[in-house]
């Protein structure tokens, strides 16, 4: 699915955001990055249609404004950092919930919705936990049972907040094992929000850069190699870094030596 | 959550079936069923017929209905100390029975017209109920939580108010207020229970038939609209039934309390969170324990009765600290 979205606005309290313009093509990755409070999470919020926006924001060429919500879910997905319940639930049916948009008016799962809900339970190592409650997973188990439940809801589009940050290193390498899979076998697009300059230059094409609700960067993902604007964005400094054995070389910072910190 | 829940859900209802020969029989008088139906011409078959049953029917419909609006409450506040008295429905209805009560005294109106008082409580609900859609809605605007904030603010305001018409009431009508405070089912007839049964017949298979968007929401909005579910629209549904049945319920019956918060909860641990089960298990649990507690309320200080609030309070109390206690175990 093609996602465009053009002279996007959006306002909420005093805080505005925009106008962003972009194109993402079937099964790529939008990287979105900036310093808190720049704008991401509204941009992702407003794509999923939680805030109201002005402009066009287009899925197909079809106008998101038009579609129901379950139209939409079944064209997106957003992929919150936490979720503020729902941790007594089994797995499985946790994962079924992912249907809502599928199903009748009643709610009633067909055979085909537990198979596919089996299948993205799958796809994600998540079923051998089937049985089991979300609150008695670890932090990166749970996250991986999320991607199943957004798998399950067969979006063609995925809206993912900051998917990393509870995880340690393996369980964010796992998870992103599963998301690249699923990229590349069901054409799911990406729009990530992260903090981490080098998640962003590891799994994303494009990148995008906001600070204080403007657009200050966008194009190829590589423009985040160029260390300088980077560290000033996030007023660090910066400098890529070749790292043998990686496709990217890796941003790093410079300040943080352990000498440096000690001087007065 | 228990491995069976299917079993216990069935153990459940079939619980809330047994309760009611066993209430019918209870009482001041203890009424034996099989000869009271073999001799509908008796004393005991008219005690039966027109005191007993009425009352245990409405008792039964009343524990479901509280159990039903604290599901539905818990569920739209993802907030599991709701109850259906969290939104200051119940104490606008508290209100307006007391005005009702106040001011018929002060006409002086020996005996207030049939219906008064109910007709008070009504109309105290559908104003808070007003209130607290209107006053939420605006503070949504400015951001989350604000039906749960108008709710609790008005519950208080209305509280406050009704406590300032007891001190001004004169001692006599004080005490009747206060009596009506406490909920019961006395003086229950069958007039009082079609309204009531009606609602709880047409709501229940309503919200059985959403229990999979209340499992969705009680996921978060955010994560609830992302799968499809409009949300607002459920909110409106969850606000609008919930008030619909405690104001109707506390019109006949009063604020009976506890009922509302103990049985979701202790459903919730027997059968799991999905509403499919969670919703007929926790009405099921609620009219038993309403059946039970208001047949201990006939028979504790018997030939006078107990309020049958005070008697769900003061058990209800430790039950659910002990259930607290256990899940924290568990």
């Amino acid at each position: 699915m093609d996602l465009r979205c053009h002279q996007l606005r959006c306002h909420t309290g005093s805080f505005q955001l925009g106008p962003v313009d972009f194109h993402l093509p079937p099964a790529s990755c939008l990287a979105l990055v900036g310093p808190n409070g720049s704008g991401k999470s509204t941009l992702l919020r407003a794509l999923s249609g939680l805030v109201p926006s002005t402009g066009e924001i287009l899925l197909d060429e079809h106008a998101l404004g038009g579609m129901g919500t379950r139209q939409r879910a079944r064209a997106m997905c957003l992929l919150p950092q936490q979720e503020e319940g729902g941790s007594a639930f089994r797995v499985e049916d946790y994962v079924l919930l992912g249907r809502h948009a599928h199903v009748g008016l009643f709610g009633h799962y067909s055979s085909h919705d537990r198979a596919v809900a089996v299948e993205a339970m799958e796809r994600t190592g998540c079923l051998p936990w089937r049985a089991r409650r979300l609150d008695t997973l670890s932090g990166g188990e749970r996250q991986l049972v999320r991607l199943a439940a957004a798998l399950a809801q067969e979006a063609r589009i995925l809206l993912l907040d900051e998917p990393g940050t509870f995880l340690d290193p393996g369980q964010r390498r796992r998870l992103w094992e599963r998301l690249q899979a699923a990229r590349r076998d069901r054409g799911l697009g990406l729009v990530l929000v992260t903090h981490d300059v080098n998640e962003a230059l590891e799994h994303g094409d494009q990148v995008l850069a906001l600070e204080q609700g403007r657009v200050v960067r966008q194009g190829a993902v590589d423009l985040l190699l160029e260390a300088d604007w980077v560290g000033r964005l996030f007023q660090l400094p910066l400098k890529a870094a070749s790292v043998e054995g990686r496709q990217r070389p890796l941003l790093v910072e410079l300040s943080a030596s352990r000498e440096g910190s000690q001087t007065p | 959550m228990n491995s069976h829940p299917r079993l216990i859900l069935a153990l459940v209802l079939v619980a809330s079936l047994a309760a009611l020969p066993l209430a019918l029989s209870q009482g001041a008088l203890d009424v034996p069923l099989w000869q009271a139906l073999r001799h509908p011409q008796s004393a005991d078959a008219l005690l039966l017929w027109e005191l007993r049953l009425p009352r245990v029917l409405l008792g039964w419909g009343a524990g479901a209905t509280l159990a039903l609006a604290g599901v539905l409450l818990q569920a739209l506040f993802r907030n599991p100390l709701a109850s259906p008295y969290t939104l200051g429905i119940s104490s606008g209805a508290a209100l307006g029975a007391a005005l009702v009560l106040a001011t018929g005294s002060l006409a002086g109106l020996a005996q207030l017209p049939p219906g008064g008082v109910q007709a008070g409580a009504w109309a105290g609900s559908l104003l808070a109920a007003l209130l607290v859609w209107a006053l939420g809605r605006q503070a949504d605007r400015q951001g989350g939580g604000g039906l749960l904030l108008a709710g609790v603010a008005l519950n208080f305001t209305f509280s406050s108010l009704l406590l300032l018409v007891q001190v001004l009431a004169d001692p006599s009508q004080s005490l009747r207020i206060l009596r009506w405070l406490m909920g019961g089912l006395d003086g229950a007839a069958w007039a009082d229970l079609p309204l009531p049964l009606l609602l709880l017949a047409v709501a229940a298979p309503l919200c059985w038939a959403l229990a999979r968007s209340l499992d969705l929401l009680s996921l978060g909005e955010d994560s609830a609209h992302s799968r499809g579910l409009r949300v607002g629209l459920l909110r409106g549904i969850i606000f609008w039934l919930s008030s619909t049945l405690v104001a109707t319920l506390v019109a006949s019956t009063g604020p009976i309390g506890f009922v509302g918060l103990m049985a979701p909860h202790a459903a919730r641990l027997l059968v799991g969170p999905g509403h499919r089960r969670l919703l007929p298990a926790a009405m099921a649990l609620g009219a038993t324990l309403l059946v039970l507690c208001d047949a201990l309320a006939r028979r504790v200080i018997a030939p006078a009765e107990l309020p049958v609030g005070v008697v769900t309070a003061c058990l209800g109390g430790p039950l659910f600290l002990l259930m607290l206690v256990q899940k924290r175990r568990a």
